[in-house]
């Protein structure tokens, strides 16, 4: 705690040190927004961490003239000569005490309640404010300010310099070592040479520790932040920290140190909830924050999360509206992500109450103007009910990344070692593959994981045996689990990244090159990018990078529509959207006729196609049936059992080939399939359709089109034309992303991806918006008829 | 004009570099391939500690035959903070541009024209003086 309490006895003064022109600037022109903005600034800072050591009087302090500023900047109050003394005042006074601190003496007690009240609005028979500001200068406050330092800082450009000229020297070092083992040396020049070396290596380690920290010493304060602060606001708080050996510039973990607590305290004070609240809204009492940090090649990825009550974007927007910063048409015009990126503003908080612990609109707007002033960013992604997730990626120059190297044909890569969970043998374990279309599945502790080969996303030619190969198990920041196939791992080791040229970062699989010790040069792979590219990345996931990486399509995926969970005659569970279904019956299986792949029901006297028999034999005796209904005919479907109604993501993983399978959702943990109605009753129910006499044309390059617009608009009673016929049609439809309109159809139905882009009337559609496609689509078809 | 330039061959055809942007002239170790860049990279080499990434200049300017296992030398040079080495098939001399650049005669043909300033006259003969940057960037 000592060495936490010097860093901030040497901040506050360094912070003040670059203050002292502002102050005088400000003094000069109280009007001045950006001067009172960093003032303010400073004595949150202050504030905040006076909080966590526990020096009451200094937060005392701060706190005041934090409120008395906020008022200023709120316009509640106007900079008159008595505030400014005061705060100026205050200022100089929490110097004094920092610098009786750090001399270990006590600071005399008194005199804080009337600066205080100086920082008051002035009532009427006050002390005018210069005689409390004259009694706060003592004579000798400044006596003691200047210590002698026990360290020096030097400019991190030489630091640079340093650390290159040991890594010319260790490569020069190998290469004699090769050069001496080939021919005859006099042993005492090798035992000479044995010494210098062994002298390199220390230097060398010594000059990677120079800029490097572990982010532990960081993490460590953390906990008991978290106790402190969740005891004193009632609350039930459990931090989970993983990845605090991650090193990083001893440079960036100091300037991290601010933004974090920042973040710690909003995620403490306004994220979690009461136990009381946490219970009513079926929480757990126990709030959780969980706190990662990952090394990703030349970026440090940070993840703060806390599963409390997410951020109130329409509160978040009422404050903004009423400060000023937006207009309410502005307002109605901004997606969800802008809404949320409003916290990062000077002046919005979405805190009910300001507390001594945060809640005056500072915070957030320090805390990105921190991290972008250290080259990195922050997105937040935000789910009401259920938390908020902030990424903070940072660069980490020069850093150092545990890695592996592997090989694949004759080349070698580095992958690092935080994202590999598990190396496998695939000839030494019992691994079971199975081959769904082009996808390789390994069945891997119990849960079937999709494959990928290194060599083939590299298009490098192996020779080797699949058999012989390894398999990395990859775990991504979002929690997926993925296998990737090299030929060999061929070691561990600590590699020094060094930057790639713009033409080769666009090819997004490499985050950069290292010099191993013998001289060769080895490729760093962009796991998190190639993973992407490959589709690896869950789109379900809640927790995954997804929703970071597209903010935008976090709104999407969190919409949720129930759905029934069955079991089909397979025994495999599968999931079928509720809407279509209508009803469930039970039929002796007499009642069932099967012939030529085509299957019917007989229900109440009335035939119905039935569905679902591909999966398995009909057994004998009674048989439950799922009765669709899509308005116009019904089908049947023959289950196992009806399991449960649940709740999945409406967006599914869609499925490539098109058929009875809309695409796959994740439920407890499982990949299952949907079933896709629209194609069941464009295949079973053609009958039960009017005479299909309208044509729709549609583009069906897009996989999306093919697989699940088709078997929509074919359900809808239409006859589906080519994109590039050139007879008139009753409708076409064409994605927003492709914007040649088709010339000969008599309505146009435009649908886009981006769900505030849809304007039900002008024709433009949120693409997963079934309902009003639909029902443009009849009604098209009723008009036409 | 004052301007020394770095005279090099490339398919039987001389071109000239600015000797200023060029930091060194060094015969190249080992190329790590690098899968899946863009084709006039041919790879990733080390100068000491240093990562360079070897341009293939001849695939740049579009120069068919060309023997490019045999050819090592290349010219070291740093762009927008990054090191790269120019792979040339033989670095003949630095020598003193005697004129400024001019426009060849009747065009000099579509890549030429991106990628040179014009034809330059030297103690040796003319030669083509090229754009460090558009090479680097493969025209683009």
């Amino acid at each position: 705690m000592d060495d936490l309490l010097a860093e901030f006895i040497a901040e506050t003064r360094e912070m003040l040190e670059a203050m002292q022109g502002e102050l005088v600037t400000w003094e000069a022109d109280p009007t001045d927004r950006a001067r009172l903005d960093t003032i303010f600034r400073f004595v949150h800072t202050v504030k905040g961490s006076s909080g966590f050591f526990d020096l009451p009087r200094i937060e005392k302090l701060g706190h005041a003239a934090e409120g008395a500023l906020a008022e200023v900047r709120a316009g509640k109050r106007a900079p008159d000569d008595r505030l400014i003394n005061g705060v100026l005042a205050t200022i100089d006074r929490i110097v004094a005490m920092v610098d009786a601190i750090d001399a270990g003496e006590d600071f005399p007690a008194g005199g804080d309640e009337e600066l205080i009240q100086a920082l008051e609005p002035e009532l009427e028979d006050s002390d005018g404010p210069d005689a409390v500001v004259a009694a706060e200068q003592p004579d000798d406050h400044k006596k003691n300010i200047v210590r002698p330092a026990r360290s020096i800082r030097l400019p991190v450009p030489l630091l640079d310099r340093v650390m290159s000229g040991i890594s010319d020297i260790v490569l020069v070092r190998n290469e004699l070592a090769r050069a001496m083992r080939e021919s005859d040396v006099d042993p005492l020049v090798s035992a000479t040479f044995e010494r210098l070396s062994a002298i390199v290596d220390d230097a060398r380690e010594d000059i990677s520790r120079m800029r490097m920290q572990r982010l532990e010493q960081l993490f460590a304060t953390f906990p008991r932040l978290v106790r402190d602060l969740s005891a004193e606001l009632g609350k039930k708080v459990l931090i989970d920290i993983e990845g605090g050996q991650v090193e990083l510039d001893r440079e960036l973990i100091e300037l991290l140190r601010d933004p974090l607590m920042h973040i710690l305290r909003n995620a403490i004070d306004h994220g979690l909830e009461t136990p009381a609240e946490r219970r009513a809204a079926g929480k757990s009492e126990l709030g959780l924050i969980h706190v990662t940090a990952r090394q990703t090649g030349n970026s440090i990825l940070m993840s703060i999360t806390d599963d409390g009550l997410g951020i109130n974007t329409e509160k978040l927007c009422d404050r903004a509206v009423a400060a000023g910063m937006l207009t309410a048409a502005e307002r109605a015009r901004m997606s969800d992500a802008d809404r949320i990126a409003l916290i990062f503003q000077p002046g919005v908080s979405t805190a009910e109450n300001v507390t001594s612990i945060s809640g005056r609109g500072v915070g957030m707007d320090v805390v990105r103007a921190n991290i972008e002033s250290l080259g990195g960013n922050i997105r937040v992604t935000s789910t009401a009910g259920e938390g908020t997730r902030l990424v903070i990626t940072l660069p980490a120059t020069l850093s150092i990344v545990p890695a592996l190297t592997v090989k694949v044909g004759n080349q070698n890569f580095g992958i690092p070692r935080s994202y590999v969970e598990e190396i496998v043998s695939v000839k030494s374990q019992s691994l079971e593959f199975d081959q769904a279309g082009d996808t390789l599945l390994v069945t891997f502790l119990g849960q079937r994981l999709r494959c990928c080969s290194l060599a083939r996303i590299l298009d490098i030619e192996t020779s080797d045996d699949p058999q012989n190969s390894v398999l990395l198990m990859i775990r991504l920041a979002g929690g997926d689990l993925f296998g990737m196939a090299v030929d060999e791992v061929l070691d561990h080791q600590e590699l020094v990244i060094k930057p790639l040229p713009p033409a080769i970062t666009a090819t997004r699989l490499y985050t950069g090159s290292s010099l191993l010790d013998d001289g060769n040069l080895v490729l760093m792979l962009y796991i998190g990018a190639i993973a992407d590219r490959e589709g690896l990345v869950s789109d379900v996931n809640k927790a995954s990078r997804k929703s970071a990486l597209a903010e935008r399509q976090n709104v999407i995926e969190a919409e949720t529509v129930s759905a029934l969970l069955l079991r089909g005659l397979d025994g495999k569970r599968r999931i079928v959207r509720m809407d279509p279904v209508s009803r469930i019956e039970t039929v002796d299986s007499t009642a069932i006729r099967i012939s030529d792949g085509n299957a019917q029901v007989v229900i109440d006297g009335q035939i119905y196609p039935l569905a679902g028999t591909q999966f398995g034999p009909i057994g004998e005796g009674e048989i439950n049936l799922l009765i669709f209904s899509d308005g116009a005919g019904q089908i049947a479907y023959a289950v196992q059992n009806v399991v449960d109604t649940i709740h999945i993501p409406n967006a599914v993983v869609p499925e490539v080939n098109k058929g009875e399978i809309e695409g796959v959702t994740l439920f407890e943990g499982e990949a299952l399939e949907v079933l896709d109605c629209h194609w069941l009753f464009a295949h079973h129910a053609g009958d039960s359709h009017e005479k299909i006499s309208k044509t729709c044309q549609i583009n069906e390059d897009d996989p999306w089109v093919r697989s699940i617009l088709r078997p929509m608009v074919e359900a809808a009673g239409y006859k589906i034309v080519g994109a590039d016929s050139t007879e008139p049609v009753d409708v076409a439809i064409t994605m927003s992303n492709q914007p040649t309109a088709p010339r000969h159809a008599g309505q146009v139905i435009t649908l886009t991806s981006d769900p505030e882009a849809a304007d039900h009337k002008g024709g433009v559609i949120y693409r997963y918006d079934r309902g009003t496609l639909l029902a443009s689509l009849s009604e098209t078809r009723r008009k036409a008829s | 004009m004052n301007m020394s330039v770095l005279l090099v061959q490339l398919a039987g055809q001389r071109i000239a570099l600015p000797a200023l942007e060029v930091d060194s002239v060094i015969e190249l170790g080992k190329i790590t391939p690098v899968p899946g860049a863009p084709s006039h990279i041919i790879g990733i080499s080390s100068l000491r500690s240093r990562a360079l990434t070897v341009i293939d200049c001849a695939k740049v300017l579009e120069i068919a035959d060309y023997d490019i296992d045999g050819t090592k030398q290349a010219a070291v040079l740093n762009f927008e903070g990054h090191d790269y080495a120019l792979l040339v098939e033989e670095v003949e001399d630095v020598v003193d541009a005697l004129t400024d650049p001019v426009p060849v005669p009747g065009g000099a043909g579509e890549i030429w024209s991106k990628i040179s300033d014009g034809l330059i006259e030297t103690q040796v003969g003319p030669a083509m003086l090229i754009k460090i940057d558009t090479v680097i960037n493969n025209l683009q």
